[in-house]
C-alpha cells in the first residue's frame, strides 16, 4: 500500500476523540502550571544548588512530579489525537494517577487544587468510557492470532 | 379402557420411546449410569426424620421393597422421609477399596483428567467466595466423605448380579404434541467428590423431551428437544430439531452428560457452572444492578455475548466446571453400551406417585445441595414437579401449536383479528357520529350566554369522546399493522419456512472456548496459590508490620491482582476498574465538602440549559 491510499485508509478522528484530545491538551497545561507554581519559590534564577535543593525538597519534588505527569500527559494527548490503540488507556491511566494525586492531597494538604483536579478527572473519566468514545479505539482485529500486546491495546 | 386397549397402549408407548431414545455420551471417569430403580430400592433403607430428632430406620435394608415405598404414611406435617443406599465403610473396607482402585490397571474409560483448573478461569473475589464455600462445607451437613466410594463399590455389585442400562419414560398427549419424557436415575451424584464440583448426593434424577408432531394419519415427526440443566428453564432448555446444535444418531438426540452431575447438554465441553450462595443473594443482585447501571449511563455496547462473558463474572458467585466431555461410555443405539426396555412412568406407579419422599440420604444441609433429590414426580418439598404436570410449559412450548396446525391456528386468529377490527370501525364510526352530533350542538351554543353551562358540559364530553375515538383508533391501527405482520407469516408459513432456529433462546449454556482454556500451566498455579499465598501475607504483616497493616494489605491486593490481571491479560479492564474506583471515592469527597454548592451549581447548570434550549427555538 502506497503512502497516500495509507493516509486515505487512516480513520477519520470523531469529535468526541478530538474533544478529549483538546481536554487533555488543557490538563497537561494545567498539570504544567501547578509544576511551575511549586517550583517558584525556587527563586527566578533557576539556580539548583544542592543547598537550595535540600532547603526546598518537597517543592522540589511536587513541582517536578507536576512537570513529568503534564509531560506524559501531553505526548498521550498526541498519540490520542492520532487514534493509537494504546491511546485510551493510557489516558485512563493517567486520569487515574492524576486522582490518586489529588486525594493524596486532599487528605495530607488539604490544597483548594485538589478539589479542582477531581472534577476535572472525574469528568475525564467518564468521558473516557463512553461508548462512542471507547468504539473509535476499538479497532476491528486485523490478524486473528492474538498477543499480549493486542490485549493490552485494547480498551476494554 | 379394556386391557387389550392398556397393553396396546403399553406397547405403542414403549416402541415410541425406543424410536426417539437418545444416545448418552458421558465423560471419562464416570462411575454412575442410569438404572432402574428396583435393585437400587432393594439396595436402600427407609428412613424418618422429625425436627429435632434423631432420624428414625422404618424399613431396614434388604426388607424395602417398591411395594413398601408406596405405602401411604402419615406421620405428621414435619415428617422428613428418605431413603439412604449407603452405610458409610469401616477403613479396612475403605482401605481395601483404595488399594484396589490405586494398583488396579484402569481402563481408559476411567481415568479423568481435569485439565484446566476452574480457579484459574475466573478471578480472585470468585476464588475467595470458593474457599469460604469449600470451609463452608465444614459447617454444613454434607455426605460423608468415603459415601462415593461404597456407592461405587454397591453400584458395581448391582450391575455384576445384572448389567443393565436403563431409563423411564413416559408419553404424554397434548395441544397437538406429543411429548416424550426420558427420565434417568442414577444411584449417586459425585460431582465434588470426582469432578470438584459443587456436591456429592445419594440418587439423581435426570430428564430430557422430545416433543413430536403427529399428522392425522398417525405419522409422527420430531420437532423440538428439550434438556433439563442447571439455571436454564423456559425457552432456553429447548432446541428445535434442526439445529445444528443438536446432535443426532438418525431419530436419536445426542446428550452430552456433566461429569459427576449428570446435567444434560446439547454439546460436547466444559460448562462454567455458578452457584450463588443464598446468605450472597444480595450482593450478587447489587453487582449485576451495578452492571447495569453503567451500562445505561455510558451507552455501553448490547452485545449479547459480551454481556454474557460479564455475567460470568459476578464475583459473589462461585465458579464450578461442569465436564460434559463425552469421551467416555456412551449408552444407546450403536454405542458400547445399548438401553434395555424402558420403564414406563404412564400409568404412573404407585412408587412414583405415593412416596413424597427424598431418594438418598438427607444430609440436612441448609443450602440442599447434599441433600438427595425427591422422585420424578415431586420437588424436595413434596409439590409436584412442573417438569411432570407441565410437560410443554416447562420448557416454554405451551404458546406454540405443533407446526402441522400451525397455519391453522394462524387463520383462527387471524379471523379473530378481522372480527375485532369489524367491531372497532363499528365502534368508532358510532361514536365519531356521536361527536360531530356535539360538535355541531356546541357551535350552535357559542355567544349565548344562558347556554353557558351546557356549553361547558359539551365541551367536556367532546374532549373525552375525542380522546377515547382517539384511542379505538390507535388500538385500529395496531390491529392492522399485526393483521399485516400475521398475513407475511402465513405466506412464510405456507412456503415451508419455519423462521429463525434460535430465536427463542435468550440465555444458552455455552461450553468454554479454547480460546479460553488456552491459560499457561503457570497461571493455572498461581489461581491455586493466590489466595493462600494472600492469607499468608496477611498473616506477616500482622505479625511483623502491624503499624503498616492497612498500607500492607493494599499493597498486597494491589501486587496480587496486578498479576492476576496480567495473567488473565486484562491488564487495561483493570487500569479503568481501578480509576473508576478513585472517581467514586473523589466524587464522595466532593459531595461531602460542597453538598449545598453543587446542588446550586446543578440548578444553575439546568437553568442555563433549558434558557439556550428556548433561545435556540426563538432563533430559529
Amino acid at each position: 500500500m502506497d503512502r497516500a491510499s495509507q493516509i486515505k485508509s487512516r480513520p477519520k478522528r470523531p469529535w468526541p476523540v478530538k474533544a478529549l484530545g483538546l481536554l487533555l491538551l488543557v490538563q497537561s497545561l494545567a498539570l504544567g502550571s501547578l509544576g511551575l507554581f511549586f517550583l517558584a519559590p525556587l527563586g527566578p534564577q533557576w539556580t539548583l544548588t544542592p543547598e537550595i535543593i535540600r532547603a526546598n525538597l518537597p517543592a522540589v519534588f511536587k513541582g517536578s512530579g507536576f512537570i513529568g505527569f503534564a509531560l506524559l500527559t501531553l505526548l498521550t494527548t498526541f498519540s490520542f489525537l492520532r487514534m493509537r490503540r494504546g491511546a485510551w488507556v493510557n489516558a485512563v491511566l493517567l486520569q487515574g494517577i492524576g486522582l490518586l494525586t489529588a486525594l493524596g492531597f486532599y487528605f495530607y494538604e488539604r490544597q483548594a487544587f485538589a478539589y479542582v483536579m477531581m472534577v476535572y478527572g472525574i469528568g475525564m473519566v467518564l468521558y473516557l468510557n463512553h461508548a462512542e468514545v471507547q468504539a473509535a479505539f476499538r479497532a476491528p482485529p486485523s490478524n486473528p492470532a492474538r498477543s499480549l500486546s493486542d490485549d493490552y491495546r485494547r480498551p476494554i | 379402557m379394556t386391557t387389550d386397549d392398556q397393553s396396546e397402549k403399553i406397547a405403542a408407548d414403549k416402541a415410541l420411546l425406543r424410536r426417539f431414545e437418545p444416545v448418552i455420551r458421558y465423560t471419562r471417569g464416570e462411575a454412575f449410569f442410569p438404572m432402574e430403580v428396583e435393585p437400587y430400592v432393594r439396595a436402600c433403607s427407609l428412613w424418618r426424620q422429625l425436627p429435632d430428632r434423631p432420624a428414625v430406620c422404618l424399613v431396614p435394608e434388604g426388607e424395602l421393597t417398591l411395594e413398601k415405598l408406596a405405602e401411604p404414611r402419615t406421620e405428621g406435617f414435619d415428617a422428613l422421609y428418605f431413603l439412604k443406599f449407603i452405610e458409610p465403610l469401616d477403613l479396612a473396607t475403605l482401605t481395601g477399596y483404595q488399594l484396589q482402585e490405586g494398583l488396579k490397571k484402569k481402563d481408559a474409560m476411567e481415568i479423568f483428567k481435569a485439565g484446566r483448573g476452574r480457579l484459574a478461569r475466573v478471578g480472585h473475589g470468585s476464588r475467595f467466595i470458593d474457599a469460604l464455600f469449600s470451609l463452608s462445607l465444614l459447617a454444613r451437613g454434607r455426605v460423608p466423605g468415603d459415601t462415593a466410594a461404597a456407592a461405587a463399590i454397591a453400584y458395581r455389585k448391582i450391575l455384576s448380579e445384572n448389567e443393565r442400562y436403563v431409563y423411564h419414560g413416559r408419553v404424554i398427549r397434548r395441544n397437538g404434541w406429543v411429548a416424550l419424557q426420558y427420565w434417568f436415575f442414577y444411584p449417586f451424584n459425585n460431582w465434588r467428590s470426582a469432578f470438584f464440583g459443587v456436591n456429592d448426593h445419594e440418587a439423581d434424577w435426570e430428564m430430557i423431551y422430545v416433543y413430536l408432531s403427529e399428522s392425522d394419519a398417525g405419522e409422527v415427526k420430531p420437532e423440538w428437544v428439550a434438556y433439563a440443566s442447571h439455571d436454564y428453564f423456559g425457552d432456553d432448555l429447548r432446541r428445535r430439531w434442526d439445529d445444528p446444535e443438536v446432535e443426532k444418531l438418525g431419530e436419536h438426540p445426542v446428550i452430552y452428560a456433566g461429569a459427576g452431575s449428570h446435567a444434560s447438554y446439547f454439546s460436547r465441553g466444559e460448562y462454567l457452572a455458578e452457584l450463588e450462595l443464598p446468605f450472597l443473594s444480595p450482593l450478587v443482585r447489587a453487582v449485576d444492578k451495578l452492571h447495569e447501571i453503567w451500562k445505561r449511563i455510558l451507552g455501553e455496547s448490547n452485545d449479547e455475548a459480551e454481556q454474557e462473558l460479564k455475567r460470568e463474572f459476578n464475583v459473589f458467585r462461585v465458579p464450578f466446571v461442569d465436564y460434559a466431555r463425552g469421551d467416555g461410555l456412551a449408552i444407546g443405539v450403536g454405542q458400547r453400551k445399548e438401553w434395555a426396555e424402558p420403564q414406563l412412568l404412564d400409568p404412573a406407579p404407585a412408587w412414583a406417585m405415593n412416596y413424597r419422599g427424598l431418594w438418598g440420604l438427607y444430609a440436612r444441609d441448609p443450602i440442599a445441595g447434599e441433600n438427595a433429590p425427591a422422585g420424578p414426580v415431586y420437588n424436595r418439598d413434596g409439590a409436584v414437579r412442573r417438569s411432570w404436570y407441565d410437560p410443554l410449559g416447562w420448557a416454554g412450548l405451551d404458546k406454540l401449536p405443533p407446526p402441522d396446525e400451525m397455519v391453522t391456528h394462524l387463520e383462527v386468529q387471524q379471523n379473530a383479528i378481522l372480527a375485532r377490527q369489524a367491531m372497532l370501525k363499528e365502534t368508532i364510526a358510532t361514536k365519531n357520529r356521536e361527536l360531530m352530533g356535539l360538535g355541531i350542538e356546541a357551535s350552535a351554543m357559542q355567544g349565548r350566554s344562558h347556554l353557558k353551562k351546557l356549553n361547558a358540559a359539551h365541551q367536556k364530553q367532546i374532549t373525552e369522546l375525542s380522546k377515547e375515538i382517539s384511542q379505538l383508533r390507535a388500538e385500529l391501527a395496531a390491529d392492522e399493522a399485526l393483521q399485516e405482520s400475521m398475513y407475511l407469516y402465513g405466506v412464510q408459513l405456507s412456503a415451508g419456512e419455519r423462521g429463525p432456529l434460535r430465536a427463542h433462546i435468550h440465555h444458552a449454556a455455552r461450553p468454554a472456548t479454547d480460546e479460553g482454556l488456552q491459560l499457561s500451566r503457570f497461571a493455572e498455579m498461581w489461581s491455586a496459590i493466590s489466595i493462600g499465598l494472600m492469607l499468608i501475607g496477611f498473616v506477616l504483616i500482622t505479625l511483623f508490620a502491624r503499624a503498616y497493616l492497612i498500607f500492607g494489605l493494599v499493597g498486597l491486593i494491589s501486587l496480587m491482582t496486578f498479576i492476576e490481571a496480567g495473567f488473565r491479560r486484562q491488564l487495561s479492564q483493570l487500569v479503568n476498574s481501578v480509576t473508576i474506583g478513585l472517581s467514586i471515592v473523589c466524587a464522595l469527597v466532593l459531595l461531602f465538602h460542597f453538598f449545598w454548592e453543587i446542588v446550586i451549581i446543578g440548578v444553575l447548570v439546568a437553568g442555563g440549559y433549558i434558557m439556550w434550549e428556548n433561545l435556540k427555538e426563538l432563533r430559529s
